[in-house]
């Protein structure tokens, strides 16, 4: 364990940890911040300063994972997105971004132990199946367009997480929906109040909508920098390669996804259902791909 | 057209459309089985249309939506209503994502008699019968395709996108079919294929790609291109020390020591061995190659060296014995044709002795084969009496060599690894091997080539992977290279008049997602005094 952890990337094993104690603080917070919803309002008071604890511990583990692909960045002589380790490296810290957004603009504390499991579990299996040693760019790699694509990818990777858990929560919500004071969220916070509201399902599905709009225009531009790439790379801008068709199927999906929402009958728990399973399709498109009997004829398979 | 358009989206959570449009539109039930109903005729006839032209049907499709759509009369509305309705375009999504996903399960564009060998007797015919062995090139893949830009077409009139609050949606739905429409050009009036040069030679044709095995006809670039120099370039060899273990059958790697950091002692597997490097040594050079074999009198005796050349016979120690050697095989293969002992060449890649060891006194001897690269098989050797031998073949090169020393429980001793293509080194611990690897991975290949016209050069470029030469439409992709032909560049060959369309249509659709999503909202709320935060859905 300790071995797994801090044995070769010591860096990466202390984000880890810091990730997991900003998910145990956050997740802390939001017991109390129950707490206070169904027993005790004076609770409200106790669960700021642990909500903004758990942010600040998020703030830290990002600062660590920021220096960890820093770090590999100088190290390798090139930019650390080219292996299934240094993307696990790169998605918490893409998330993390997110988070803060998205609590920056709407207070959305709730994500912050949402988005650190995440982290947790990002940094867990790299630690797990690390790389032995950095390897090379191959020349179709060396290109100015690798930084923008990869990085615009797990923006919007980041943004499809904030839609997923966000729609999540609001399919929970009727847990503690009927308990929330009058008028529900925000407006009925103590004095000053921000942080960890309890939201309603239709605020929750709300801001899982705009995450999922985010993340689909991301999502579509990182796409199209993908097609301008591979002209430039291989002559072709789609060639039905098995993650090019994964990453169509992803954007298909979310593009079903905005149109679907807007069928009556469909924007509440629906839509909040398919947010979920949309984000299994951007999963599949990042980590699966090995999994697929065509993924020998494939140029883009982590090795 | 006056039929009522659905609500623009708003970044709040969608409001319903008017029940009046929704009430026309059908159901996405009715939109999933009409679109299945489509496949089905189109994939037929598809098959049956000559020369492979699976493109015929969905085009012809796409030109009867079309003029349905435009032509008055009953169809026009249903069509409308239905091809512009969000059910049909939900449908459509899925159905194509659905098609997609298939098409990356089944494995695409094999010969049809590998179907049957992947998936049985069976279910290859309906794989083939369907089409679903080559999905993305089926006609009634590309039927949807095309009704999709058909909808889409549609879309944009209905909506009147001309209007400054539906430019959004104008660009990201027209955006879609220039992709399309691009595309389609693309696949047939476009060119693809490639070309194989060697340094200095020149072509003023390229070889198209061809399907299927397809007898292939040049076609004239209408210049001529020369490949003036070419040069690859490695990334500096990184030698490491790589260390195996064994995980069931097979083994996986698990460290890796760079050369620089292998001066300390390291541990590796886990019955509590470690290396360390000690030095690099030379490669040298010995008058010539020779012979040694290793001579065991018995089980317990350290083996002893005795220098033999082919031809000669020798006393070996003792007195007992003696040794003659009937043939040398420096690359020892068993001839395929005559079923006997040949030499492949005269290099030692194999190198092998045939040996006949005889009693002293006179008497029957024993022949057995020798092989420097085997030491432990010895066919023949069991038969009759004698020391036990084994070969050493000592070859006049010694390449450069790496010497680390090894503890183990077990002993410790040294090893050197040959700098290149060493053998690995197995730990007696039986679980790990220590490997010296020193890869040369490529990091850039690169070809200077020339665009002559009327024997004059007129353009002059370097390729390389990421940086074509463009030249009257042509486009040349530094495609290949190969190690053991130095001078050989493979180049892809594109010409695609559809392109500005594509690059046209995806910069669209960036344009509109922003737009509808981000800019119009942000304009509407400014225009009725609201703060822009369209963020505030609740």
């Amino acid at each position: 364990m300790i071995e797994t952890l801090f044995g070769l990337h010591p860096l990466a094993g202390a984000t880890l940890v810091l990730y997991a104690a900003a998910a145990a603080v956050g997740a802390a917070a939001l017991v109390m911040g129950g707490v206070a919803v169904f027993a005790d309002p004076a609770l409200w008071r106790k669960w700021r300063p642990a909500a903004w604890t758990a942010l600040a511990l998020l703030a830290a583990a990002f600062l660590a994972n920021t220096a960890v692909i820093g770090g590999r960045w100088l190290e390798a002589g090139r930019p650390p997105f080219k292996t299934r380790f240094e993307t696990l490296l790169l998605y918490p810290w893409c998330v993390t971004a997110v988070t803060f957004v998205l609590v920056a603009l709407h207070r959305l504390h709730v994500l912050v132990p949402a988005a650190a499991a995440a982290a947790v579990a990002c940094l867990g299996v790299a630690l797990a199946h690390p790389d032995l040693e950095t390897v090379n760019l191959m020349p179709a790699l060396q290109s100015g367009w690798f930084v923008p694509h990869v990085v615009t990818y797990f923006v919007a990777y980041g943004a499809l997480f904030a839609s997923c858990a966000l729609a999540a929560m609001a399919l929970a919500a009727p847990l503690w929906e009927s308990r929330l004071p009058a008028g529900g969220t925000t407006a009925k916070a103590p004095a000053g109040g921000t942080g960890m509201d309890f939201l309603t399902a239709k605020a929750l599905a709300a801001h899982a909508h705009q995450s999922a709009v985010f993340g689909t225009v991301v999502l579509t531009f990182g796409l199209v920098m993908g097609a301008v790439w591979a002209k430039f790379a291989w002559g072709d801008y789609w060639t039905w390669d098995p993650k090019e068709n994964w990453s169509l199927i992803t954007w298909l999906a979310y593009m079903a996804y905005l149109h679907l929402a807007r069928m009556p009958g469909w924007g509440g728990r629906r839509s909040a259902w398919l947010l979920v399973a949309s984000f299994g399709a951007v999963l599949f498109t990042w980590l699966g791909m090995h999994l697929l009997p065509t993924a020998d004829n494939s140029l883009h398979v982590y090795q | 057209m006056s039929i009522p358009v659905n609500a623009a989206p708003g970044t709040a959570p969608p409001a319903a459309p008017p029940a009046s449009a929704a009430s026309r539109a059908p159901g996405i039930g009715i939109c999933f089985a009409f679109l299945l109903g489509i496949a089905v005729p189109v994939g037929v006839l598809g098959r049956s249309v000559p020369a492979g032209d699976t493109l015929a049907i969905p085009l012809g499709l796409g030109a009867a939506v079309i003029a349905g759509a435009i032509i008055p009369g009953p169809t026009r509305r249903l069509l409308i209503c239905t091809l512009t309705s969000l059910p049909f375009a939900v449908a459509l999504l899925a159905l194509v994502l659905l098609a997609t996903i298939l098409g990356t399960l089944i494995l695409q564009g094999l010969p049809p008699e590998a179907y049957a060998r992947h998936y049985g007797g069976a279910v290859a015919p309906i794989l083939l019968g369907l089409g679903l062995n080559d999905l993305f090139h089926a006609s009634w893949y590309a039927a949807w395709l095309v009704l999709l830009a058909a909808a889409l077409v549609l879309v944009a009139v209905r909506r009147k996108t001309w209007r400054p609050p539906q430019w959004g949606h104008g660009l990201a739905h027209l955006g879609v079919v220039l992709i399309l429409a691009g595309a389609l050009a693309g696949v047939r009036e476009g060119f693809k294929g490639h070309i194989d040069l060697h340094e200095g030679q020149s072509t003023d044709a390229a070889l198209p790609v061809s399907r299927a095995g397809a007898a292939a006809t040049p076609r004239p670039l209408g210049f001529s291109l020369r490949l003036d120099d070419f040069d690859v370039e490695h990334y500096p060899p990184e030698p490491k020390f790589v260390v195996y273990e064994r995980q069931g059958n097979s083994f996986k790697p698990r460290k890796a020591i760079k050369l620089k950091d292998a001066g300390a002692w390291t541990a590796i597997g886990s019955g509590g061995a470690s290396f360390r490097w000690v030095r690099r040594i030379e490669a040298s050079r010995r008058e010539s190659e020779s012979h040694v074999l290793l001579v065991q009198r018995d089980a317990t005796a350290p083996p002893e060296e005795i220098p033999v050349t082919p031809d000669a016979t020798v006393p070996l120690p003792g007195g007992a014995w003696r040794v003659r050697v009937l043939g040398y095989y420096p690359d020892f293969v068993i001839d395929t044709e005559t079923r006997k002992p040949a030499s492949r060449s005269p290099h030692p890649n194999n190198p092998a002795l045939q040996v006949e060891v005889l009693p002293t006194g006179g008497g029957p001897g024993r022949k057995q084969w020798l092989f420097a690269r085997m030491p432990e098989f010895d066919h023949g050797g069991g038969e009759g009496a004698g020391p036990r031998l084994r070969y050493r073949y000592l070859p006049a090169e010694i390449p450069a060599q790496v010497e680390v020393e090894v503890r183990s429980p077990e002993g410790e001793g040294t090893h050197r690894f040959a700098e290149r293509e060493a053998e690995p080194l197995q730990l007696p611990d039986g679980r790990t091997i220590l490997a010296y690897e020193r890869k040369t991975e490529v990091k850039e290949y690169r070809s200077r080539l020339s665009v002559l016209e009327g024997g004059r050069t007129v353009r002059e470029k370097t390729i390389e992977v990421n940086d074509p030469l463009t030249w009257r439409g042509w486009s040349f992709y530094q495609s290949n290279y190969r190690e053991e032909d130095p001078t050989y560049s493979g180049i892809q060959v594109v010409r695609d008049p559809g392109l500005p369309l594509v690059w046209a249509g995806l910069l669209m659709m960036c344009a509109g997602l922003v737009y509808i999503y981000y800019v119009r909202p942000r304009m509407t709320r400014t225009r009725e005094g609201l703060p822009p935060r369209p963020e505030e859905a609740s």
